[in-house]
């Protein structure tokens, strides 16, 4: 019924920039994002203030209750989103959305969100509007496309390597990572895929060695 | 029309199910409760036992009846006469009390001890399981000590002991707590006051009065309700409230859905959330029914929504609160969410709304200035009586709300300062936390001999008869707000309106400012606990305490010699929740830097 509680997990989900109340939205890449846990563990503390975070669309949410609060589904919409940090080729987090945030439609905010396939990165500017019912009930107020995405391409390539590493395929899966990596990925996506790419090389060198 | 819609959604006839009281065998199950078996007459002496008085003190309960001679009285499941006997000496000769069980074992036992004591004043009565067998309006009072959780025919009991009741009679439940783990009995022969009072209003009761002081039982007495498809959400939500009042999360708990999902993480139980709510309303003055009235409309997906409002006089100020309950498959009422306006949790750390008037929001459209305020941490807006939907709506989609519509009408020329206007901005406040801020003048001519002083009120009561009847539709309040050099100047005298006006959609607003202006004495103390229930909103600003003109009487919050913090306590010692609005009336500055210096002030008196 209270299908908004937080999760710790959620906590480490989204990036933001200091609050920057009229600041228009521009890209994040260039300023370095901040990980915020205590958005999500603490967003009473940030109540009224203007964020900037990182994430990843998941789905649009056609139903909830709004309880007492004003985010109604004839005023809103709602989406789920994965946290920038979540990797999607990891099934246990693809199928752990964290985040729900609102649009009010009509929108600018809305038709931006809307207009994202699954898995977009999105730079986002949402207010923690009111806690109620033990929710942070959370706006998005404007939505802009990253300029690194992490392409669907991306993530089925890695979850072959994924597979194939569990299968000692160590080359092969090496192989996907390369092709994984080939689009310009946002830094921590290159830098965990060049992660698992070192752990295959590491195992091809010791079959060499044996 | 919310009444309306509200009742039209509740008449909606309920899934049509097989009767299991039609069987003999009644029900295993009510409304979410397992129902006991009863007890055999074998165990008759237990009844009797010798620790019983220092459990149940049945004298207290009995003294809590206030049973008086002459009284028809029933013991419902009176088995051997705990209870029966001394009812019986109670009411005396010329009263009577209908012994009433199921089991003749029982009722013969019972005879043996009343003869004993040569008591002629009672009526045996074999009952069946769905049927008292008590005459038409017999009764004054139906008392059931711990036999309601047994009924297995709880429905057509019920509606047999409506019948049974004289006009003005109770039906009293002894139960034991099942709140209460401490209670050595078996939990299904426990019940809640929360189930109790589910049943009960399903069954078509009212609480009429309650007692907590026994050792190890409720007790709870219901008059008969009239017919109202709104009573059982209604009672829930004045139950709720009172439990939220005492505050125990047990007591808090069985109000609550049973379970509360909590996503991927599991669920989150309604203990851990009574226990929140009930941390939450310690020590800040919750809601309490005795003086609350409950107003029901259509909520979110078939919920009911119950806003509460405080009934004239009393001393706490509940209005503003409100419940959102909802109905199960099996007929269960329940409470979904619950808020307040002392539990709510605002960005600028105080309890109460504060508010930008556009005095000093501008310039700028109604969009700009709601985002300004709201992005510098006020809760919404205080405008005037005109562009109300459209500031409304502006305010909202930045995020807050429209809080008051100001304005001024001449007792002299309503029409011509606007009171369609003024009527049309309450209909598009209606829903909303929005409330008016009505000053009066009157432009009579003073040179003639009327009308008089007396007859000048008597326009003014009129007028505001009038509005506040279109406040009660529209639920929105009106705040006389006394003015310096206006018809309505003072504080005593709006206050003295809105008392012999007394209704509860009339209050009135404090004004800082007007206040130091027109009123001898810098202390408003007397003036707010006079006001106590009636003050609605209140308006604030820095200011010089000798200051004279309203460059000095209205600065930026905190600047001036006039003590804010100190104005906060007496608001606090007064209970007051309502709006507190930041009045800019001719300050020199550009909003955003008035408006920032006046939130740091606030803040800082909140210690942010």
């Amino acid at each position: 019924m209270l299908e908004l509680l937080t999760a710790p997990l959620a906590a480490a989900m989204l990036m933001q920039a200091p609050a920057l109340p009229d600041a228009d939205l521009t890209s994040s890449e260039a300023t370095p994002a901040t990980p915020v846990f205590d958005l999500w563990r603490r967003p009473e503390l940030r109540l009224g203030e203007r964020q900037r975070v990182i994430a990843q669309v998941c789905r649009e949410v056609e139903d909830w209750s709004a309880f007492l609060t004003r985010f109604d589904p004839a005023a809103f919409r709602a989406f789920e989103f994965w946290a920038d940090e979540q990797f999607l080729w990891v099934k246990e987090e693809f199928d752990a959305p964290q985040a729900r945030l609102f649009a009010r439609r009509g929108s600018e905010a809305a038709a931006a969100l809307s207009a994202a396939t699954p898995s977009t990165r999105l730079e986002l500017e949402v207010i923690v509007r009111e806690m109620h019912a033990g929710h942070a009930w959370i706006e998005v107020t404007a939505a802009r496309w990253s300029e690194r995405q992490t392409p669907e391409g991306t993530v089925l390539h890695a979850i072959r390597a994924l597979d194939l590493m569990e299968r000692d395929g160590w080359s092969l899966a090496s192989d996907q990572l390369d092709r994984a990596l080939a689009p310009n990925l946002p830094g921590h996506v290159r830098a965990e895929l060049l992660r698992l790419k070192g752990e295959c090389a590491a195992e091809i060198d010791a079959q060499a060695r044996d | 029309m919310i009444h309306l819609l509200c009742l039209g959604l509740l008449a909606l006839p309920l899934q049509e199910r097989a009767d299991p009281e039609a069987s003999p065998d009644g029900r295993d199950e009510y409304l979410g409760r397992r129902i006991a078996r009863t007890m055999h007459w074998a165990g008759a002496p237990w009844l009797l036992r010798e620790t019983r008085e220092d459990e149940e003190n049945g004298a207290a309960l009995r003294e809590w009846l206030a049973v008086a001679p002459g009284d028809a009285v029933c013991d419902l499941g009176c088995g051997n006469g705990y209870h029966t006997l001394p009812l019986a000496r109670a009411v005396g000769d010329e009263g009577r009390v209908f012994a009433v069980d199921l089991q003749p074992e029982m009722l013969m036992l019972l005879r043996e001890r009343a003869e004993e004591e040569d008591l002629g004043n009672l009526e045996y009565v074999e009952a069946t399981v769905d049927d008292p067998r008590l005459p038409e309006a017999s009764c004054d009072l139906v008392l059931l000590v711990d036999v309601y959780h047994e009924l297995s025919h709880p429905v057509r009991v019920l509606d047999h002991i409506r019948r049974a009741l004289r006009p003005g009679g109770e039906v009293v439940l002894v139960e034991f707590r099942s709140e209460d783990r401490a209670v050595p009995i078996k939990l299904r022969h426990k019940m809640s006051k929360a189930q109790v009072l589910r049943e009960m209003a399903a069954g078509g009761f009212e609480l009429a009065r309650e007692t907590d002081d026994l050792p190890w039982q409720h007790v709870m007495s219901f008059r008969v309700a009239a017919p109202d498809p709104r009573r059982e959400p209604r009672v829930m939500a004045l139950g709720f409230a009172d439990a939220l009042s005492r505050p125990d999360p047990r007591i808090v708990e069985p109000f609550l859905a049973a379970s509360v999902d909590e996503g991927d993480e599991g669920r989150r139980s309604a203990k851990k959330i009574a226990v929140e709510l009930a941390g939450t309303m310690r020590g800040t003055g919750p809601p309490f029914p005795d003086a609350a009235r409950v107003e029901l409309s259509a909520g979110p997906k078939g919920a009911v929504l119950a806003r509460f409002e405080g009934a004239p006089g009393s001393e706490r100020r509940i209005d503003r609160s409100e419940c959102l309950l909802a109905e199960d498959d099996e007929g269960v009422w329940s409470v979904e969410a619950w808020r307040s306006p002392s539990s709510f949790q605002r960005p600028h750390g105080a309890r109460r709304p504060f508010v930008a008037m556009h005095t000093g929001t501008g310039p700028g459209s109604p969009a700009e200035q709601a985002r300004l305020t709201l992005d510098l941490g006020f809760d919404g807006i205080a405008w005037g009586s005109d562009r109300v939907p459209e500031v409304r709506a502006a305010t909202e989609v930045a995020g807050g709300d429209l809080w008051s519509a100001y304005h001024v009408l001449d007792l002299a020329d309503p029409e011509g300062t606007g009171i369609d206007q003024l009527r049309a901005a309450m209909g598009a406040m209606a829903g909303g936390p929005g409330m008016v801020w009505l000053a009066l003048r009157s432009s009579f001519p003073r040179d003639l001999e009327w009308p008089d002083e007396r007859e000048v009120r008597g326009v003014a009561l009129a007028l505001l008869a009038d509005l506040a009847e279109l406040a009660e539709e529209t639920g929105v309040e009106l705040a006389l707000y006394p003015h310096a050099g206006f018809w309505l100047e003072t504080d005593g005298a709006a206050l003295s309106l809105a008392e012999e006006l007394d209704s509860p959609r009339v209050g009135v607003c404090f004004n800082l400012c007007h206040f130091l202006k027109v009123q001898d004495a810098a202390d408003p103390a007397a003036t707010l606990r006079a006001a106590g229930a009636r003050l609605f909103a209140v308006t604030v600003n820095g200011a010089d305490l000798d200051g004279e003109n309203w460059a000095t009487l209205i600065q930026p919050l905190g600047a001036g010699d006039h003590d804010l913090g100190a104005l906060l306590r007496l608001l606090d010692e007064v209970g007051f929740e309502g709006p507190v609005g930041l009045q800019a009336y001719g300050v020199a500055l550009p909003a955003t830097v008035h408006l920032r210096a006046s939130m740091g002030a606030w803040r800082a008196a909140h210690g942010r």
